[in-house]
Formats: structure tokens, sequence, C-alpha cells
């Protein structure tokens, strides 16, 4: 494959991996306004869900259903014993998260000991215009575009989705008109779970499942979230777009640690000139 | 409400305070001779982890600036005396150096970010990520081609054999009793300072920003200058702790600016509570003695318990330790003295 | 700046939120030494006019001309430092701190040393704010806080003063106190009042302009608007959208 297929190949990989573990904090940040400080702990458990399953030999793709399941009813859990005792108080929400990401690694730290954990399934390599792709790779990007349309089509199609973005639009307006909004918060905090824990157990094939996993995406994750602006979707995927292609071509030519810097330092710049995120302004949209 | 933050400007400290003072520097002065040499050690930790809580207490209490990443300034601190001192063979004025770059970095971080005019919690996500890239960074700095002078970084196992600061009319490096000292010393005068700065223009100026910047900015001043200011005064005060926390252990790690050492100084902060500067100073000492009773056990409950101290904090007692033991005092007195009449 | 350029011009001022227009097209014109009263029903866009006046808003389209000079995307501070004052509708003050200490730094602004302690000296006589020197702001009444609010104002000596519902929440005495103190401080500054109070603005009025749905309705003195029929269909609320 020549130099440009490749590198779009791995941009395209880097934004694909970008919008995969950033939707589930956007989701949540778009329409609570919480920064969900834990999405890393949310993705690690995903991944140790998935690779403790696939270890006892349930299938695959069940204990990524499973991860995302389990995930999301735990989300539910957090929100309704947390979060919602903290709601309007931003920094309160933020520090809360903190504390339960730290009491997340820390627990899994004692009951499962740091070293990491890596799936027994393994995945083949495709041929593709004379290179070895691998298999998983190409599956992760199929499956990310997947999930962002389903959580598209959920929010389109759905009645559910119809109030919830009625909610995130007019708060008031909705509560006005008898939304149970703790009802939404809990489902829309429980679906960002449920995508962070899905999108941990889609990541264990390449990185394992270790306590610490969570923080390494984390940062990525939130630069990506803040600068996409307060619509998850639109958002997500523009601020995905932008930085999964600086990061992959940075990272390609030089360093992931220099990947890494060059984006935040984009992400600080164009905070400046749209302190909003790049979809700070819209009103309308997903 | 409005008596939230107890920091309130242009009120001459009391003359209790001063005794309080004199009498801390009198038992500093006093310590060693009654106390045996670990426990020394112990305390001049606590003393240098004391000044990292100083600047955090400082940055958000005063001037309303909630940083996650002071340890940006406290590693980098200490990384650079280490380098310095190890490539310069003296060490005063790497000491001074290592005071002086931080701030340099400050002042450019601070610069985005203030004329940025990022908000709040963006600010705060912004420094926590700043301050694990660093350890990213230089974790992975293992080679041997990372560099600096003759110093190499050494990646995750951090740079040994830093020399102990001499002062120049000495022969050697400061003993044990002379780093105790020094570090207790600098925390004082640091803490006594930070109080007066609030009696200045600057500090006043700085709290009227913090209470509500609109106002300030209307009546004409340009509240970034001085936030800016403050965030590289803070910034300063958590790299000399970070300095005296290389001249302590004679070690220097990427663990300086990692999330367990920036979720710590958030925690002293929120249990010692923001309305004073001594609160944070003292939950500091607490956390510690706990965490290393707790550390004897194993990695991962000592950061289980942290997550869990600042859980309960936040949702429990949100304006910390010290202040709520005050008010719950308070109350109780009050509701004697009702019950009476 | 000759003596026929209005102090403060806008032109085609305009301001958008999302789809609304908030302030739609507003040509303003005032005169050093004026003392302008605007009216106009809730949501006529009269708040936000003064945040564009005062920079804390960013207009969408227009211009501000502050003696003479387009002050568009100039900071809020230095807006402040040229002389223009507001008094806002909800009182901005520091309300964690002390009425003394807001005064300090009212005073410090624009004042060192020896100078500072006169400033505030100065205005609290002329307030009579003695009594409450030591009290938090926050703990204040309504009342009281928009009285420290105008010591902060005044105590800046501003050239333009912006007086956001001065009367609001307020006695009857104690609205006449603040109808004199507007007569009085309009010796010296140039002077504009949003307010709905009618008693009060028949206290002080002179040139009055009605604002509706983000536009100048009328301009005129107090006595052709309030017999003009137009303007009461605003208030009452017949005449339709434009």
């Amino acid at each position: 494959m020549d130099l440009v297929a490749t590198t779009a190949y791995l941009v395209i990989y880097s934004i694909s991996l970008l919008v995969l573990i950033s939707l589930g904090l956007a989701v949540i940040f778009g329409m609570m306004k919480v920064i969900n400080l834990a999405h890393g702990e949310f993705m690690m458990l995903g991944a140790y869900v998935c690779v403790l399953a696939d270890n006892a030999g349930i299938p695959l793709w069940v204990a990524m259903a499973g991860s995302a399941v389990l995930v999301g009813a735990f989300g539910l859990l957090v929100e309704r014993l947390v979060i919602r005792r903290l709601y309007g108080r931003i920094i309160d929400t933020l520090l809360a998260t903190w504390g339960l990401s730290l009491f997340l690694v820390g627990g899994v730290t004692t009951v499962f000991g740091p070293q990491g954990r890596s799936l027994s399934t393994s995945f083949g390599n495709v041929s593709f215009a004379g290179e070895n792709l691998s298999t998983y790779n190409l599956l992760l990007i199929a499956v990310t575009a997947a999930v962002a349309v389903l959580t598209w089509a959920l929010a389109r199609f759905t009645k559910f989705g119809l109030i919830v973005r009625g909610a995130m639009q007019d708060p008031e307006m909705a509560s006005a008109l008898g939304v149970n909004r703790s009802l939404v918060y809990m489902a829309t905090f429980g679906y960002g779970a449920a995508l962070a824990g899905f999108a941990g157990a889609m990541l264990a094939p390449i990185t394992g499942a270790a306590p610490t996993m969570g923080v390494f995406f984390v940062a990525k994750a939130f630069i990506t979230v803040i600068v996409g602006g307060h619509l998850p979707l639109m958002g997500t995927l523009a601020a995905s777009g932008l930085f999964g292609a600086i990061d992959g071509v940075v990272s390609y030519r030089w360093s992931s640690v220099l990947g890494e810097v060059s984006v935040l330092v984009v992400a600080v710049v164009l905070l400046r000139i749209l302190p909003s995120g790049i979809t700070g302004r819209f009103r309308n949209g997903l | 409400m409005a008596r939230e933050f107890a920091a309130d400007a242009a009120i001459p400290p009391s003359w209790l305070w001063w005794l309080f003072v004199a009498a801390l520097a009198v038992i500093l002065v006093a310590m060693p001779q009654f106390t045996d040499v670990s426990l020394q050690l112990d305390l001049s930790i606590i003393f240098v982890l004391a000044l990292l809580a100083l600047s955090m207490s400082f940055l958000w209490g005063y001037v309303g600036i909630l940083s996650f990443g002071q340890t940006i300034f406290f590693g980098l601190g200490g990384y650079s005396y280490a380098i310095l001192a190890l490539n310069a063979g003296s060490t005063l004025w790497p000491f001074a150096a290592a005071i002086c770059l931080p701030m340099i970095f400050a002042a450019v971080l601070g610069y985005f970010v203030i004329y940025g005019r990022i908000s709040d919690i963006y600010l705060s996500v912004i420094t926590l990520v700043v301050t694990l890239i660093f350890e990213k960074s230089i974790r992975s700095t293992s080679g041997p081609e990372y560099v600096i002078g003759n110093v190499r970084l050494n990646g995750q196992n951090g740079i040994p054999g830093i020399p102990g600061l001499q002062l120049p009319w000495t022969s050697s490096a400061l003993s044990i009793d002379g780093v105790f000292y020094l570090a207790g010393g600098t925390a004082l005068i640091v803490y006594v300072g930070l109080r007066l700065l609030l009696l200045t223009s600057f500090g006043r100026i700085i709290v009227g920003i913090r209470e509500n910047e609109t106002r300030m900015e209307l009546l004409g001043y340009d509240s970034r200058v001085y936030k800016l200011a403050a965030f590289v005064l803070a910034a300063g005060v958590a790299a000399l702790s970070g300095a005296l926390y290389a001249v302590w252990g004679n070690f220097v790690a990427p663990e300086m600016f990692n999330l367990n050492q920036a979720a710590q100084v958030v925690i002293w902060v929120i249990v010692g509570g923001r309305s004073t500067l001594i609160g944070p100073v003292v939950a500091t000492g607490l956390v510690q003695y706990f965490s290393n009773w707790l550390g004897t056990v194993s990695i991962g409950q000592v950061t289980l318990v942290l997550g869990l101290v600042l859980l309960l904090f936040v949702l429990v007692f949100p304006r910390g330790l010290l202040p709520t033991i005050a008010w719950a005092i308070e109350s109780a007195f009050s509701g004697i003295r009702g019950r009476r009449s | 700046m000759n003596a026929a350029t209005p102090i403060l011009e806008t032109r085609s001022l305009e301001k958008r939120f999302g789809g609304v227009a908030a302030v739609d097209g507003v040509n303003f014109a005032l005169n050093k030494g004026e003392l302008r009263c605007l009216i106009g029903p809730n949501g006529a866009g009269k708040s936000t006019f003064f945040k564009m006046l005062t920079g804390q808003i960013r207009p969408t389209r227009g211009r501000i001309l502050l003696e003479g000079q387009d002050i568009v995307g100039v900071e809020p501070y230095a807006i402040g430092r040229r002389g223009v004052g507001i008094k806002n509708q909800v009182p901005v003050v520091m309300n964690g701190l002390t009425v003394r200490e807001n005064l300090w730094l009212a005073a410090r602004a624009r004042r060192k040393g020896a100078a500072i302690a006169a400033a505030i000296d100065a205005i609290v006589e002329r307030l009579d704010l003695g009594p409450i020197l030591g009290r938090f702001v926050g703990e204040l009444a309504h009342g009281q806080r928009q009285w420290v609010e105008i010591a902060m104002v005044i105590v800046c000596e501003p050239t333009i003063v912006l007086l956001d519902e001065p009367a609001a929440g307020m006695s009857d005495e104690e609205t006449s106190r603040t109808a004199a103190l507007v007569l009085e401080l309009n010796k010296s500054a140039t002077i504009v009042v949003v307010e709905h109070d009618m008693q009060f603005i028949r206290q002080i009025a002179r040139t009055v302009t009605v604002f509706h749905q983000g536009r100048i309705l009328v301009e005129d003195s107090f006595a052709n608007v309030v017999a003009n029929p137009v303007v009461r269909d605003v208030y009452v609320g017949r005449q339709g959208v434009k």
C-alpha cells in the first residue's frame, strides 16, 4: 500500500478509536453537563468483564455485549447514589467522579492485582493491497461506525430519543411538559456508561485489561469531548476527525507521545478561538 | 453563605494568630533535640508536601482557580534541581533556578488558559491532562539517548543520587537536621507570607476577583493579569516544594507528576477546607500519616481509600473537615446558649 | 470630539441569540450631560443593550461609539476605565466581602494611597452607608445592595452611568432618595436609566426612549410618550409583531 493509503488507513483507525472511547463521555456531558472523570474506569471495568468472560470460555461477542450491559447497570447505580446528589454542582461532580475513579482503580488492583490480563482469543490478519492489516483493527472501525449510527438512530427515531433531545435542548420546558428529568438523566448516564464499558471491551483484545488503563484513555476522551462541544454526536465526530487525523499522522511520523502533545496544543489553541467547542454555537442537531 | 470564605481580605490577623505562629517557630527550632531521626525525616517530608498543599489552597481558596496540575510545577521543580545540580556540581543556583524555570512554564500555560478565558472546568481538566502528559513523556525516557547535559532522565526509574543542598558557608550538604529546619522554616515562612499577602493591594484585588470577576472588570481591573500573576506565584510555591523534595530524598521520579499525587493535593485541600490556609496543611499531615500506614498494606488499597475519602468529603463534608468540625462546635455552643435563655 | 458629537452612540446595533434578535438594529444617540430614560416591556432588549455598552456582551452586528470611538470588541475592563459605570438589575457586587471592602476595591481601581480612604469616606457620607459598612454584602437586603453598587459606581467617577432599574424593590421614601441622587449625579455625569416605575421616571425624566422587541419605538419627552397611544398599546399588549 502506498504512503497515502497507509496514512489514510491509520487516520481512519485513529478517528474510530477516538470516537469509540469518547462517545460515552460525550453523551453524558452533552445531556447533563457532567464531566465524568470515572469514564476511563468504566472502560476498564468493561475490559475486565470481557477478558474474564472470554478466559472462562464465553464467546467473545457475548462477553462484549455483557460488558455493555453490566457496566451500564453499574452506571445507573452510580447516577442514583452519587451524581444525583450533586446536580448543578459541576466542580463537586468532577471531584466525586474523580474519587470514584480512584476507588475503582484501587478496588480492581486489590481484587485482581496490578498486572494486566489478556484475552485468550486472538485475531488474524487480512491481506489488502499488498499489506497485512489486522482483522481486528478493521472490525473495530466497522463496529465503531455501527455504534455511532445506532446512537444516532436511537436519538432520531425512538420516542425516548426524542425526549432526551428535548430535555437536552430545553430542560425547563421538558420538565414542564411532564418529562421525568431524573429518569432521563439516569438512563442517559447508564447509556453513556454502557458505551464506555463496550469501548473497554472492544479495546481488550488490543490492550488487555489492567487497572490503570483507564487513565490513558480518559485524557484523550476529555479533550475530544470538550473540543467537540455540547452536541454529543456531531461534536465527537468533528473533534475525533480533527484529532484522529493529527494524532494518526504525527504518531506515525514521529512518536505517540508527540502525537498526544500535538493534540493537546491544538486543543488549547482551538479552545481559545472557540471557547464552547466546535459545536458550541450550534443550537439544533445531535 | 457569605461566610464560606473566611479568607476575607484586609482583616489583619489577630494577636492570637501571631502567637500561634511564634509557637510553631519555637517548636520547630526545639524539635530536633527531642525527636529521633526517623521522625524528623517523616516530618520533613510533611513540611515539603505542606508547601504543595499551600500552593493549591492559595490558588483555589484565595484566587478561585481549581487547577489539578500543581504537580506539574512540583515535578518540574524537582527535576530541574536534579538535572542542574548533577550537571553543575553546585547546588545553590540550581535550587533557585528550580523555582524560576517552572514559573516560566506556568506563565506560558497560564497565559493560554487565562487569557484564552477558558472556563473553570475546562481549566481543571486541561491542567490535569498536562500533568499526565508530563508523567507519560518522562516515563518514556528510559533510553540512554534521553540526556540533558550529562544527566540521564532515566524514564520510570527516576534520577537518583541528587546532591543535597549545600549552603555557601558550609563544607558539606545539609544534614537531616538542616533539611528539617529548611523544610519547616520554608513552609512556615511561605504560610505567613501568603496569609499576609491578603493585606496587600494585590491580595485584596485577587480576592475581589474571586468573589466577582465581572464586577472587578467593570470597575476597571484587568482580571487576567492578576489571575496570571497568582497562577505563576502558586506555581513557584509548588516548584519550591518540588525542589525541596529532591533535596530531602535525593531522588526524583515521574510519580511526582502522576494522577495519585495530583489527587492527593486536591484531597488535602478538600479535607482541610478551602476557607483557611492552615487547614490543608493539617490535612496533609493527617493524610500522609494515614497513607503511610495504609501503604504498608498494598498500593491498591491506598488508591482505594483515597478515592473513598474524596467521595466521602464531597458528598458529606463539602466544606472540609476542619471547617465542618469548627461549625459543629459553634452550633453546639449556640445550641446550648439558646436552650439556657 | 466636539460639542455636537454624542457622547455615546450606537449604529444598527444588533444582538442575536440563536434565531432570536434581542436587540434588532438600534440607532441610539446620547448627548453629554443628558439624563435619558429607557422604558419598555420586559424582554424588549434593554438589559442586553446595556450589557453591550459595557462590553459584557459582544454585538452580532453594528457599532458602538464612545466619545466618537468604536468600542465593539474592547474588553470590559478597558471600557470601565474609560468612564462607563453600570448598576445592574441584579446587583453585581462582591457578596462574600464587607461593604467597606467592596468600596475599597472600587476606590482602589483608580486611586492610590490616602486618596482611597478619602474617596471612601466621601461616598459613605454622601449615601449614608455608615451603619452597614461592616456587614457582608450578601447578607444585606436587595435595596441596600443596590445602594452599595451605586456607591461603587460613583466612586469610580464615571462619565456615563447606566442604571438598570434603580428603583426596583424600593420603598417610596427610598425611591425619592434615589431620584434625588440621580438628579445630583447628572450634574457630573451623563445618565441612562432603565425603569418600569413610572413614578420614579416622572421625578427625573427629560427625554424618554421606548424600546420594543429589540428596537426603538419612540423617543420623545416624558409627557408625550405617556400620552402616546402606540406606547400604551405596546405596554398593554395590543401592538402586534412587526
